[in-house]
């Protein structure tokens, strides 16, 4: 299994537990991982503001993974939702793809539709499947409590992902639950982590994760379990802004999917990046037995 | 065998559309085949409590008839049965029958209930849907016609117990499928309806324990239902205090491929909350709606009694985005906008009862098939000019009844079996060219 | 600390027809997923179901439509409240008319934009996207980060390529040309 590598702008830049993390499971389970030489962001950041740039961003970077003649594996919600959609738009309207098309000629580029998005989490899940991950798991993390949250992007739109399981999924579940931690139900879980408008209402933003936060902590967990890197900083650093502005103490710590994978296939934590992670996961860790 | 018949006509679906067709034609004197699929006719209406407007007593309406079909000379009941093959035309159809082995003698069993007393296996009871089991030989109501038990051979273990206590030697593990054939001069279809499956709009968490479907709200209040005629939580057996209605779960919605409005659940949702407030008064009641479609006879009078101080019913209007349980007490939030307002709001509620829609019955495509006969794009059946006719088929001697035309009430129900039977009539005494 | 306050989204009463842009629906619906709108019948499904307005009642998407197909171009585009959503697809989901709302709001933003409201911080996210080509510039200190986890450097940005095509799709005179008007 190999694919082109496209871990985005978030998480080579601010969750870098997550982007090793994915590395190094990623070499348990035989998927390599190749670098996209030259690749731009994936075109979400510009979407507001215009929808043809932001198309035209992800066309390059599909480009650059047909010279590779390899599909595009990404880590971000954010970067999938965009890419499919962009993608979608192409395969669907002509004149786009050839306005799109035309811009790219500028420089020797042709969007063709050979490569395909795939989420890692989804490699995982679909291409790699439940049971050889279990095969892959040497110390199940037995007693460990954690609240999964998919964050929107990687479900919806479901008729541009084509999903049908959006409301209640369940694949991420079974992701963690492979590891032997339990994924505990929660109020809310389907609810956006409010990432998207961290830019641009803060506050909103650290209302809508503390409502999370308080939720996830009623049901006494021992770590939250993220696959986008966007989700990770609301859930970790924003934690922190949320514990300042309301005077309150939730102490959830965040784990990248690949990070609790990863601690499961006996990798060390240190690999894992887990230093990196804002909220301590001393006290998570030790309850598997790994002192950290 | 074969039983030749002149003027004879066969109803298919033996719900109040049906039974009421055969009881117009048989009291014309023509003889009348009425089959249906389960053990008993009487259909859908005969899990209802009461009826709206009036809250006339369902069965109290119901089963007087379903006792004269059994006792009409003309009519030739045939339950646990189905038709299996139709050739020929208006005037001349022949028909084949399916008899369904009942696994009991239809002729002897007396309906004593001896043998379900004694059968060990227990299986879901659809007439109460699955809110208390039944037997694996079992009667499917107390009022069912014919008064004959069936055994459900997905659940019998053949202990051979029933057949031991039976003192007329009605059970017959051995009963085998029975082909009976007819000839008819026409066709009604009163096949009915299923109701929509909740399950399919997870936003309304018909899976948790204290969200139920309208239908089983019926059981649950109905003094012969599972709970002896009191609305409890399933949770935790505790009468509601709070209850709300979802309107047109199903219907009036694009998501789920349902753009048609069912147009029985605002008014029996209504219906529900003035019941459910004369069993408990102080039980606070809210239903979310889009709109209040009140447009029968005496609908709007009842709709403006259920929101006066008598009943106090409150209507929000606007459609429920979502609701989620409150884990330690079962409680369920509902979040919705009420759009009078602007406001969003987020209610707890004790209960929750999602007023399903009507859809087409699953095996309606079978029958349109075998028939050969229109569909609409609902899957409703139809003829050429439902606009002027709405009993006539597109198919000349076949006639459509009740709600496998469309979604509709009782009133209407009967009155469009009426006119089927009349149409019906006028084909099976002239022929085929009326 | 105080809370950022966002505006109440409120129409005016009486509502002057003279105010009313009769143009904006059509404008709006040159999109195709916006298109969807016209079949809005008002039942809320998607302000029930929203978590900025759970958060932020002068959120309300239901509103947001009815004050465009009415033409309030002004109110609607000038307002806080554009930006508050977090496209998180829940409304477009669940409409039982099949509106496509995320969709919708993205296309207002993109009017907002055209007529010179754009949001502060989505400007300065395009700005660095020109010169980088990427959300985060601070590429120095990410690659001490990086360094720390055993991580290769960030790759870098073929920007000769990525300036080229966004010459092309005219972002940066969007940007420039909204500098003035606002």
């Amino acid at each position: 299994m190999k694919y082109a590598f496209f871990p985005g702008c978030t998480a080579p830049f601010r969750t870098y537990g997550y982007e090793v993390s994915t590395r190094l499971v990623a070499k348990q389970l035989d998927i390599e991982l190749m670098s996209m030489e030259g690749s731009n962001c994936c075109g979400f950041a510009v979407r507001p503001i215009d929808k043809l740039s932001s198309i035209v961003l992800a066309a390059r970077n599909f480009c650059l993974a047909e010279k590779m003649a390899l599909d595009i594996c990404v880590i971000c919600n954010g970067c999938y939702e965009n890419f499919i959609v962009a993608r979608n738009g192409l395969l669907t309207d002509p004149k786009l793809r050839r306005e799109v098309n035309d811009i790219l000629s500028e420089i020797d580029m042709e969007f063709t539709e050979s490569v395909e998005i795939k989420h890692f989490a989804r490699i995982l899940f679909e291409e790699v499947g439940i049971s050889k991950i279990k095969e892959s798991v040497v110390s199940p993390l037995e007693g460990l409590r954690v609240a999964v949250h998919y964050g929107c992007h990687v479900l919806k739109p479901s008729y541009e992902l084509g999903f049908s399981d959006w409301e209640n999924p369940r694949w991420l579940d079974q992701l963690v639950e492979v590891t032997g931690a339990k994924s505990m139900p929660y109020v809310d879980k389907m609810a956006c982590c409010g990432g998207p408008i961290m830019g641009s209402a803060m506050d909103l933003a650290t209302n809508m994760i503390r409502d999370k936060l308080i939720k996830i902590k009623s049901v006494n967990v021992d770590a939250i379990v993220t696959i986008c890197p966007f989700c990770a900083l609301q859930f970790d650093l924003t934690q922190l802004g949320a514990e300042k502005k309301f005077n309150e103490t939730y102490r959830i710590p965040l784990f990248h999917y690949p990070q609790l994978l990863g601690i499961a296939q006996g990798l060390d934590p240190f690999d894992l990046g887990f230093f990196e992670n804002r909220v301590n996961v001393s006290t998570a860790l030790e309850k598997v037995g790994i002192i950290f | 065998m074969m039983e030749k018949t002149q003027n004879g006509v066969l109803i298919i679906g033996g719900g109040i559309a049906g039974i009421q067709a055969s009881l117009d034609l048989a009291e014309q004197g023509l003889k009348v085949y009425l089959v249906e699929k389960s053990p008993s006719i009487g259909g859908v209406m005969a899990q209802l409590d009461k009826t709206f407007p009036t809250l006339d007593c369902s069965a109290c309406i119901l089963t007087p008839k379903m006792v004269e079909v059994k006792l009409s000379e003309n009519i030739e009941l045939l339950t646990y049965s189905e038709v299996e093959e139709v050739s020929g035309k208006a005037g001349d159809f022949k028909v084949k029958i399916l008899k369904k082995p009942r696994y009991v003698n239809e002729e002897v069993c007396t309906g004593c209930d001896i043998c379900s007393q004694r059968c060990p296996i227990e299986a879901p009871n659809e007439f109460d849907l699955g809110l208390q089991p039944r037997k694996a030989i079992y009667l499917p109501f107390p009022q069912a016609v014919p008064n004959t038990y069936t055994i459900d051979k997905n659940y019998c273990i053949e202990c051979g117990l029933c057949k031991g206590v039976c003192r007329v030697g009605a059970i017959d593990y051995d009963q085998q499928p029975t082909i009976l054939e007819i000839e008819v001069g026409s066709i009604i279809i009163a096949t009915g309806f299923e109701i929509f499956d909740a399950n399919l709009k997870e936003e309304y968490g018909y899976h948790l324990d204290n969200v139920i479907t309208g239908l089983e709200l019926e059981r649950l209040i109905n003094a012969s239902g599972p709970t002896g005629g009191h609305v409890i939580r399933l949770s935790d057996g505790n009468l509601p205090k709070r209850v709300a209605f979802l309107q047109c779960v199903g219907s009036r919605d694009e998501k789920v491929g349902n753009l048609y409005c069912s147009r029985v659940c605002c008014m029996y949702a209504i219906k529900q909350a003035v019941l459910i407030k004369e069993h408990e008064e102080d039980t606070d009641i809210t239903i979310y709606n889009m709109d209040i479609r009140a447009f029968g006879k005496g609908f709007e009078e009842f709709y403006q009694r259920a929101m006066s101080e008598e009943f106090g019913t409150k209507f929000v209007r606007g459609r429920v985005g979502e609701l989620f349980e409150i884990p330690e007490t079962g409680n369920i939030r509902i979040r919705a906008e009420n759009t009078d307002t602007g406001e969003f709001t987020e209610e707890e509620f004790d209960l929750v009862v999602l007023s399903v829609g009507l859809i087409p019955c699953k095996d309606a495509k079978a029958l349109q098939e075998l028939l050969g006969i229109q569909q609409d794009e609902d899957g409703f059946f139809t003829g050429e000019n439902p606009e002027l006719l709405s009993t006539k088929s597109s198919v000349e001697g076949i006639f459509i009844a009740g709600v496998v035309e469309g979604p509709k009430d009782i009133p209407d129900s009967v009155a469009q079996a009426g006119g089927a039977a009349i149409k019906a009539s006028v084909v099976a005494v002239k022929g085929g060219e009326t | 600390m105080t809370e950022e306050k966002v505006k109440p989204f409120k129409v005016e009463e009486p509502l002057r027809i003279a105010r009313l842009d009769p143009t904006f629906k059509g404008e709006i619906m040159e999109e195709p997923n916006a298109e969807l709108i016209k079949y809005c019948f008002q039942c809320g499904t998607c302000t029930g179901s929203c978590i900025a307005t759970r958060f932020e009642n002068n959120f309300n998407p239901r509103r947001i439509i009815k004050a465009a197909l009415l033409g309030l171009k002004e109110l609607v585009l000038s307002s806080d409240v554009l930006w508050i959503c977090t496209l998180c697809y829940q409304c477009s989901e669940r409409c039982p008319q099949g509106v496509k709302i995320s969709e919708f709001m993205e296309v207002l933003r993109h009017l907002a934009v055209k007529y010179g409201y754009i949001h502060p911080s989505l400007r300065l996210q395009a700005e660095a996207i020109l010169r980088s080509g990427r959300v985060y510039e601070d590429e120095d200190t990410a690659n001490v980060m990086r360094e720390d986890v055993s991580l290769p450097p960030a790759l870098s940005v073929d920007m000769d390529e990525v300036s080229k095509i966004l010459n092309r799709t005219g972002i940066s005179n969007i940007l420039l040309r909204e500098e003035g008007d606002r």
